[in-house]
């Protein structure tokens, strides 16, 4: 095509919205839908904050069937013998020795577990998936 | 009565119209990007999780300018340099305030996370963030080229009222 052409400004204004509405749809549809999020409460927090979250859950709350089903990715790779609470009803108690150290995606627990009448001093060492994900990892070491 | 422009189907006006895309897509993402990030912080519904990197090194930077409020700086710039670059008000001021955003988000998603294999994906706004900031700078490149005077004398007061000329101005 050739030839000198003419168009209003405000119509090729209002054409750049319209294009940069579609564009907006878009990448909504990337973001939002296309990766097909499995929402939930454990996504979109900080590491420390999706711990606090979990922690009272189990040892608040006592529904650490729940949490565990909500927080850990179902693949995780942890000893499910070691963590009797996570389990719903489950009498455990646990008082943190020091603040959450969290490095990154990684998240520490050092504290004074109880559970059925038994205290041991853990330290639990938390890993989180990516992009705001669920635990995928946790190892427990139990102070002789 | 609205300007009229003219125009020819030629090179030039082709590569105008896709750099317009580039600005509109630009600014686009950078309005998602940051809104996603206050909706979470509001307590509402948000748009995609915030990532925290896939290597350690990525996660400890995301973490932490998270942690200590820079995200909230960050995030704010975002969508007020998507706004501009949309709406195509302060263009060039947008581009300087998209440069170091997309230029951190690049070096995070291939120095810091590795993704050597995506270091040109069309697709992958992590890196195309980065380069079309880049390409739309040059395209302005007539409002940065004074920033290059050898020799730069110090102004004085009345040099403010430049400042409300320039916002004035349709260039």
């Amino acid at each position: 095509m050739s030839g000198s052409r003419t168009i209003s400004e405000r119509t090729l204004y209002a054409i750049s919205l319209v294009v940069a509405a579609l564009f907006l749809c878009n990448i909504y549809y990337q973001l939002h839908i296309a990766p097909n999020w499995q929402w939930g409460p454990a996504l979109d927090k900080m590491p420390k904050h999706m711990l606090t979250d979990f922690r009272a859950e189990v040892y608040e709350n006592g529904k650490g069937g729940y949490a565990a089903g909500e927080y850990i990715a179902s693949d995780a790779e942890y000893n499910k013998d070691l963590f009797p609470e996570f389990a719903d009803g489950v009498n455990a108690n646990s008082e943190l020795v020091q603040p959450l150290i969290g490095d990154g995606r990684t998240v520490v627990a050092v504290h004074k577990l109880t559970v059925n009448g038994s205290e041991q001093t853990v330290v639990d060492v938390y890993h989180i998936g990516p992009r705001g994900g669920r635990i995928d990892n946790i190892q427990r070491y139990i102070a002789q | 009565m609205s300007k009229q422009i003219s125009y020819d189907w030629n090179l030039s006006t082709i590569v105008k119209i896709l750099l317009t895309g580039g600005r509109l897509y630009l600014g686009g993402w950078m309005i998602m990007s940051g809104t996603s990030y206050w909706l979470t912080q509001l307590g509402l519904p948000t748009i995609f999780p915030q990532p925290v990197g896939n290597t350690p090194l990525s996660s400890q930077m995301l973490v932490t300018m998270i942690e200590v409020g820079l995200f909230d700086i960050v995030k704010t710039l975002e969508i007020v340099c998507g706004l501009m670059l949309v709406f195509n008000r302060f263009v060039p001021l947008g581009l300087v305030i998209a440069m170091p955003i997309s230029a951190v988000v690049w070096y995070n998603a291939i120095i810091l996370n590795g993704r050597y294999d995506r270091l040109f994906s069309p697709t992958y706004m992590g890196v195309m963030c980065f380069y079309l900031s880049i390409i739309l700078m040059l395209a302005y490149l007539r409002f940065y080229a004074p920033l290059l005077t050898w020799k730069a004398k110090m102004g004085g007061l009345g040099d403010f009222k430049k400042l409300i000329e320039a916002a004035k101005t349709e260039d």
